[in-house]
């Protein structure tokens, strides 16, 4: 090849890779740009799903609000003088009231989960004596035919897990092995309890020799509105309870044969909490049965006159306090600087000043009031924001006359840090007046002397695991000392070690080291 | 602080620069060296043995270094080098090969180590072996020392064997540990982040660690060949290109690459996927990806007072490339530019370590991970 031809032929080679070169940047630009193009397409559809999402959700709380009058103004009249026709007609409009309310609750429950809005709740929990009260819940929907077998043995602990929303699981599981069993038998066991890495992997079996699930619907009676019921039901309870398993780290799996029956096998994860002593345990449904309220005073906060009204009546009627009431934040703001509540039912979203803001101006200048925030629309976020304007607890709208009284005694056994500074030996007469409406003074003694040698030894195990700085072995330190104080009655105390627990459970030596000297001195107030 | 950059294509001739930078320039105290797996790395220790400087080592998915003199540079195997001359004594390094798959055990030897080096250390650690726990790794060093950054060392995608080293040893399973004490110099970390999940979210029903077995109930291939239509064969590139967005029960998200498939059908992830996570594919947000990570290193330059650093390293991941081809430099360059033209050295890697983060995991997939650091005066 001569060497003018050559040099044309790299001039052409040259030509050839430039173009190339040209050719790949706009390949690439092209891929980059297409990669843009469908991640805006999909944020598109996102926004378009949150939307709708949040149209039901929102439907769903305004269609709520009207009902907590309506249940609660059916449970007063029952307790009023009626003839047994007046009553069956109460009775007809109070069932068609709640199942209304379960399927309201039920599409904001989808809505929630769906935003991924819930939030569990973990409290201490009797696991067999609850799932015992779940069974007897269902067991007057189940037919006369059928053999209802609980299999629930005894655990000598308690666990930590979300009590609501298990009762939602198991009502809504049992509740359909019952609807669709004519005869024969339908079984909730408590099957198996083993100990995996520090937390509980608890197995709930509920069988029955009903109608099975057909083929058709098998693969997607996880999805919301597929039923196999067609004339009752929404389709969502499995769709609601298989989510929250799920978001409890478990899962629910379904074996099913048409004609023969279902399984429902229940997996869910917990933390094990303190040990059962039977003579420690003070049933708080005992507890409200025979407190005296009547010297409390409550402030209810709440922007919807008929609301207003209605709860007022209910909180006179069952239990006798001393009601005021305030129609916004800013008149509640006022109300509590020149009174003395026991307690504050705080609703969020009010004209003028809302629920949170006035929380928040009220712990400016009053830290001492217990404020539980009331709302129709329990998201994640609004009890974060009730929580960091300093409320004390949250409380769901409608909310049943239980749901209140589980609040006034909480503010009846509550004590102040300043209460505790101003007397030393206080710590040992509350724990005897907690004990002494259920036990005579014998057993007051004995138990207080019981939870002194406890509170002892988890006290020295604190003191040797913070020179280490074992936070593993910290955390259940801290658990245990907590479980011991929520039994002597003495709540700031079992908060305390809450919150210590939290920061070992995220290894936080530092915070810990800040909180833990204030608390092991309070704590041992109680020797003096 | 004083710095030379050197990219070289032999063993040889990267050994003649240092060489020449020692006795023409000044005496370096540390050098990060990162070089392809294609080089004779056992080689290389033994000629970087006659050194008395610090040598942090490993192999790459893809070189990169910038300085005002020579530029911004992406490259594919090379020998990098950057030498520098930073207070020796704020550095102490460890190198320990891993024996019997206990991560969260060797994590927390090396977290109290670091501890006991300075009292106020960080800790910059890559880490070697395909089969490393990476997750468990983090979490054990984090019971000790809380804060951590680095990667994990990388082999050109071939995914056959990778590598860290020290002017002594080299490891094949193990890490590189780099204590740093802060008292003498500063460090701000920074993390971009560009992919982002698509489609309807699906729930892991069935995993051990690193193993995801089923999801929806599915075996959890089908997650990908649904989406990608590809086989094993496509892995674990595709799976590195379009890891998974993970949302724990928390509501924490993090990305997870999948690494391999398995003949049952289940996928080996990068890190630890639990079940009852909430998973759907992802995939960049094109060129925005280079606005993500310039404006975190922003935002965290702005909130320290660092001026300009005098030295920025880099970890992005080997994703990165393969989404810039050869655009590659352009996002390097935004990066330089932000951290006011310091001299920078990086590598492409097989994930990243940060706990500058709020992720529920310190250790990270499809990240660019920025560390800057000044001498204190």
């Amino acid at each position: 090849m001569k060497k003018s031809d050559l040099k044309e032929r790299v001039k052409e080679l040259e030509n050839y890779i430039e173009l190339l070169e040209k050719k790949n940047l706009k390949l690439q630009r092209d891929k980059l740009t297409l990669y843009h193009l469908l991640h805006s397409v999909n944020r598109e559809l996102d926004e378009a799903l949150v939307d709708k999402q949040t149209f039901v959700a929102m439907m769903s709380h305004e269609l709520r609000t009207p009902l907590n009058p309506i249940l609660g103004n059916c449970a007063m009249l029952l307790k009023t003088d009626l003839t047994e026709q007046q009553k069956r007609y109460l009775g007809q409009l109070n069932e068609s009231a709640e199942f209304l309310k379960a399927l309201i609750s039920d599409l904001l429950d989808v809505s929630k989960l769906k935003k991924r809005k819930v939030k569990l709740n973990i409290q201490e929990l009797n696991l067999d004596k609850f799932l015992l009260y779940c069974a007897e819940l269902v067991e007057s929907k189940i037919a006369k035919d059928v053999e209802f077998v609980v299999n629930i043995p005894e655990l000598p602990y308690y666990v930590l897990a979300d009590k609501k929303h298990l009762q939602q699981v198991f009502g809504n599981i049992l509740t359909n092995a019952a609807k669709f069993t004519k005869k024969g038998k339908v079984i909730f066991s408590l099957s198996e309890i083993n100990e995996v890495d520090n937390r509980l992997e608890v197995i709930v079996d509920i069988e029955d020799t009903g109608f099975g699930i057909p083929e058709k619907v098998k693969e997607t009676i996880f999805e919301p509105f597929n039923t196999t019921d067609l004339e009752q039901g929404t389709g969502l309870g499995l769709y609601i309870s298989n989510e929250l398993i799920l978001l409890m780290g478990g899962k629910i799996v379904v074996k099913s044969e048409e004609g023969k029956g279902s399984r429902f096998r229940i997996k869910f994860y917990c933390e094990k909490s303190v040990e059962k002593s039977k003579d420690l345990i003070v049933d708080k449904l005992t507890i409200d049965g025979k407190r005296d309220y009547s010297h409390l005073k409550v402030l209810i906060v709440e922007d919807i006159e008929l609301n207003r009204v209605f709860q007022t009546e209910l909180f006179k009627v069952f239990f006798s306090v001393i009601v005021d009431s305030a129609e916004n934040g800013r008149v509640a703001v006022e109300k509590v600087k020149n009174n003395d509540y026991d307690i504050v039912f705080m609703d969020i979203r009010m004209p003028v000043l809302n629920g949170i803001e006035a929380a928040r101006e009220i712990r400016t200048f009053n830290k001492d009031v217990y404020m539980v925030c009331m709302s129709a629309n329990v998201y994640r976020e609004d009890m974060d924001a009730a929580e960091q304007a300093g409320m004390n607890d949250f409380i769901e709208k409608p909310f049943e006359y239980r749901d209140i009284g589980a609040r006034l005694a909480q503010v009846s056994s509550v004590v102040t840090k300043e209460e505790y500074d101003s007397n030393s030996n206080l710590l040992h007469q509350l724990a005897i007046n907690h004990f002494q409406d259920h036990f005579d003074e014998e057993t007051c003694f004995r138990l207080i002397n019981i939870a002194a040698k406890d509170l002892r030894k988890s006290i020295l195990n604190i003191e040797e695991n913070l020179l280490a700085e074992n936070m593993e072995a910290l955390k259940d330190n801290f658990h245990a000392i907590k479980g011991i104080f929520a039994n002597l009655g003495l709540a700031v105390l079992a908060k305390q070690a809450d919150v210590l627990q939290e920061f070992a459970k995220e290894g936080d030596i530092y915070n810990i080291e800040e909180k833990v000297g204030d608390f092991l001195l309070n704590a041992k107030e109680f020797f003096e | 602080m004083r710095h030379s950059l050197i990219n070289a294509y032999s063993i040889e001739s990267l050994i003649t620069e240092i060489d020449e930078v020692i006795e023409n320039s000044f005496m370096p105290t540390l050098a990060f060296v990162y070089v392809s797996v294609s080089h004779d790395i056992e080689y290389l220790v033994k000629m970087l043995g006659k050194y008395k400087f610090i040598v942090v080592g490993s192999s790459t998915a893809g070189e990169i270094y910038a300085d005002s003199k020579v530029g911004v540079h992406t490259k594919e195997q090379s020998l990098t080098c950057m030498l520098v001359d930073m207070d020796a004594s704020a550095f102490s390094i460890k190198l320990k090969k891993e024996k019997d798959k206990k991560f969260f055990r060797l994590g927390k030897k090396i977290g109290k180590w670091s501890r006991k080096q300075f009292s106020n250390a960080t800790l910059l650690t890559i880490t070697a072996g395909l089969d490393f726990d990476n997750e468990s790794y983090v979490l054990g060093v984090q019971e000790k020392q809380k804060d951590i950054f680095g990667a994990l060392a990388a082999d050109d995608r071939k995914f056959k064997g990778t590598y860290v080293f020290s002017q002594k040893k080299i490891v094949k399973d193990g890490l590189l540990a780099l204590a740093i004490d802060k008292d003498k110099i500063e460090v701000v970390t920074s993390q971009g982040f560009g992919w982002s999940g698509i489609g309807i979210q699906r729930v892991v029903t069935k995993s051990n660690k690193n193993i995801i077995y089923t999801i929806d109930d599915k075996p959890a291939i089908e997650f990908y060949t649904e989406y990608l239509n590809i086989t094993s064969d496509d892995m674990p590139c595709m799976g590195i290109d379009f890891p998974m967005e993970v949302i724990s029960q928390d509501g924490e998200l993090v990305n997870r690459a999948v690494l391999d498939i398995n003949k049952d059908g289940s996928l080996v992830c990068a890190g630890h996927v639990k079940e009852g996570a909430r998973v759907k594919i992802s995939i960049p947000i094109g060129l925005n990806v280079i606005d993500n990570v310039v404006e975190n290193i922003q935002k965290t330059l702005d909130s320290s007072n660092m001026d300009k650093p005098d030295l920025t390293l880099l970890f992005p991941c080997t994703a990165h490339k393969e989404l810039f081809g050869c655009l590659a430099d352009k996002e390097i360059e935004a990066v330089f530019n932000i951290s006011k033209n310091a001299p920078l050295v990086g590598f492409y890697t097989y994930g990243e370590i940060s706990s500058a983060s709020s992720s529920f995991s310190a250790f990270h997939n499809e990240t660019f991970l920025t560390i800057q650091l000044k001498e204190k005066k």
